[in-house]
């Protein structure tokens, strides 16, 4: 007979990401199952954030004259008042669970900054949020893709300058869109920051996507990809 | 889409998946997740204190130089004409952070718990630091009343826009009547740019009715965009050429908010046309949107407001067809209205405009 300090109660399995975030969406049932799940999400991603957008965003932020800490802080504060639209897809397990809202605070991020650069401090009605998916409908092909990579070598042949703005550019790029623009307020911070016109700014992103077109043609262009 | 378009857009979209791939952007697939925590991996990186726990809703500081005196506009509505209201806005000075009660906008109140104090918006008449207007006081001579229907419009150097350009309707000179012979061949088009962007054209003549007198150009320009050169020019529609044109670099200035431009239309010597363009403030408070208007008067409900009024647009996006706003004004004052509205837990946008259709109305 076992005695009864044998007798242990397994400790339940940690919630899932996707069981926190629906913990949060249900904080008209129980507030404070949902409070306790946002302390929780946060404590397991907060550091992952940060430690991201300091490498990332950095640069980007300071246009706007924005600390990390404050994008971090709201991109939190926007995922649980959204946490409903997370979609864990076909994550299956805890890790690929967590690399998926991982991603998904990652665009909630980049949404916010590309609204901050351009002037819209407040988000609730920006078309950008209301789209951010849990699913990648716009993933990137794997890293070994050759025609990634020869847009990367292409990529290095240019100016740090022309880097930047196109890096920039890129956090306004709407998939399936025709034209991308880049917000006015935006080429204006961009051209403060180079010293120089918005127009240029401008003519700068064109020329720099014509070297990358010269680029590629010279390279015998590997098709491009999703055609 | 034409081929060059279609290879151009594909280009746009592998140089965003060039950068994500190479770590300049923020990671958002599971592959580049996966990536950004094996970069990660053995950083020892302590959070600041600011981010050691969730603090709920964050308070973003006013960006500097948006506090202060700012321009008060008159809506002069689409005819550009007609007494308008407003406003100098008297609101409060920003509170101090208030972390302690962060995130309560996250948990709705019980049905049993009172209902919510209304958010006071507070509006006031125009100060006396301004230039321009029939409600400021400061004005002098020929600013004292504005053709643009700007009712109190600040001193220069407060503000850098964006703004949208109001446009009337071409009147043609007797030489532009023999010249363009506006009555044969395609119609007439005032198209209008700025350095390095694309011109935006509209119907250069009125065809009589009331509404299209005045237009709004459905692009904004920055105060840099107009003093590098704004530019309008006659064309036939569809044609690339210009049969006349005006630039100009233009300072945006109090009396240019005040008395708007007047732009002579040359073709070579003879000017065929003139036209009048108001530049026009296009920060709107987005206060709610709505499918119903219905929906919109519960969400008016939520604040009060005191001298200034809350209006509804008709948008372009067919889920969400209302919205209550208030403006248009300058980014300051915008920003100080949308932060009024944020210290009451009350979500407000800055937006542009651009999807709004037609003149606004009063909310019933």
């Amino acid at each position: 007979m076992l005695s009864s300090s044998a007798i242990v109660t397994p400790p339940a399995p940690p919630l899932s990401d996707a069981d926190l975030l629906a913990r949060v969406a249900g904080r008209d049932r129980d507030a404070l199952a949902a409070r306790r799940a946002e302390a929780e999400f946060y404590a397991r991603h907060a550091r992952y954030l940060y430690a991201v957008l300091l490498r990332r965003a950095k640069a980007p932020l300071a246009l706007e004259g924005s600390e990390v800490e404050d994008l971090v802080q709201e991109t939190f504060y926007r995922a649980f008042q959204r946490a409903h639209t997370f979609d864990r897809g076909q994550a299956l397990d805890g890790e690929e669970l967590s690399r998926r809202a991982r991603g998904w605070l990652g665009r909630i991020a980049q949404n916010l900054l590309a609204d901050w650069l351009s002037g819209r401090h407040e988000v609730a009605a920006s078309p950008f949020l209301e789209t951010v998916p849990g699913r990648d409908v716009d993933a990137p092909p794997s890293s070994r893709s050759p025609r990634v990579r020869l847009v990367q070598e292409a990529l290095d042949q240019l100016s740090e300058r022309e880097r930047d703005v196109l890096r920039v550019s890129a956090l306004y790029h709407r998939p399936g869109e025709e034209h991308q623009r880049l917000p006015n307020a935006v080429a204006a911070e961009l051209a403060a920051r180079w010293n120089t016109s918005s127009e240029n700014v401008r003519a700068i992103r064109s020329r720099a996507m014509k070297k990358l077109r010269d680029y590629l043609g010279a390279h015998d262009a590997v098709p491009a990809e999703g055609t | 889409m034409t081929e060059r378009e279609r290879k151009d857009a594909e280009l746009e979209r592998d140089v965003v998946r060039a950068l994500r791939t190479g770590g300049e952007l923020i990671p958002v697939s599971d592959e580049e997740v996966l990536a950004a925590e094996e970069e990660l991996a053995g950083t020892d990186l302590e959070l600041p204190d600011g981010l050691r726990e969730y603090r709920g809703r964050p308070r973003r500081p006013a960006r500097p130089g948006v506090r202060g005196p700012w321009l008060g506009y008159g809506v002069a509505g689409l005819l550009g004409a007609a007494a308008s209201t407003l406003l100098w806005l008297g609101l409060a000075p920003e509170k101090p952070h208030d972390l302690s009660g962060a995130g309560r906008d996250l948990v709705r109140p019980s049905a049993s718990a009172p209902a919510p104090r209304p958010t006071l918006i507070n509006g006031s008449s125009c100060s006396n630091d301004c230039c321009a207007g029939k409600e400021c006081r400061a004005a002098t001579g020929e600013l004292k009343e504005c053709a643009s229907g700007h009712t109190c419009v600040a001193c220069a150097g407060r503000d850098d826009g964006p703004y949208r350009l109001r446009l009337g309707a071409m009147v043609l000179t007797e030489a532009g009547e023999a010249l363009l012979q506006p009555t044969s061949g395609a119609p007439l088009e005032l198209c209008v740019s700025t350095p390095g962007a694309t011109p935006t054209c509209l119907p250069a003549l009125s065809s009589g009715t009331a509404d299209d007198q005045w237009r709004l150009l459905d692009r904004v320009s920055s105060s840099q965009d107009l003093l590098s050169g704004l530019s309008v020019e006659v064309r036939r529609k569809g044609e690339p050429s210009a049969l006349a044109s005006w630039k100009y670099p233009v300072t945006v200035a109090p009396e240019v908010f005040c008395k708007g431009l007047a732009i002579p239309l040359r073709q070579e010597k003879d000017v065929v046309g003139r036209v009048s363009a108001f530049v026009d403030q296009t920060h709107f408070v987005e206060l709610g949107r709505a499918p119903t208007l219905a929906a919109l008067r519960e969400r008016r409900a939520l604040f009060e407001f005191h001298g200034i009024e809350p209006r509804v647009y008709e948008t372009t996006e067919a889920s969400r067809r209302f919205a209550l706003v208030l403006g248009p004004f300058d980014k300051a004052q915008a920003q100080a209205l949308r932060w009024a509205a944020l210290e009451g837990d009350k979500e407000a946008a800055i937006v542009f405009g651009l999807d709004f259709k037609g003149a606004p109305q009063p909310l019933r």
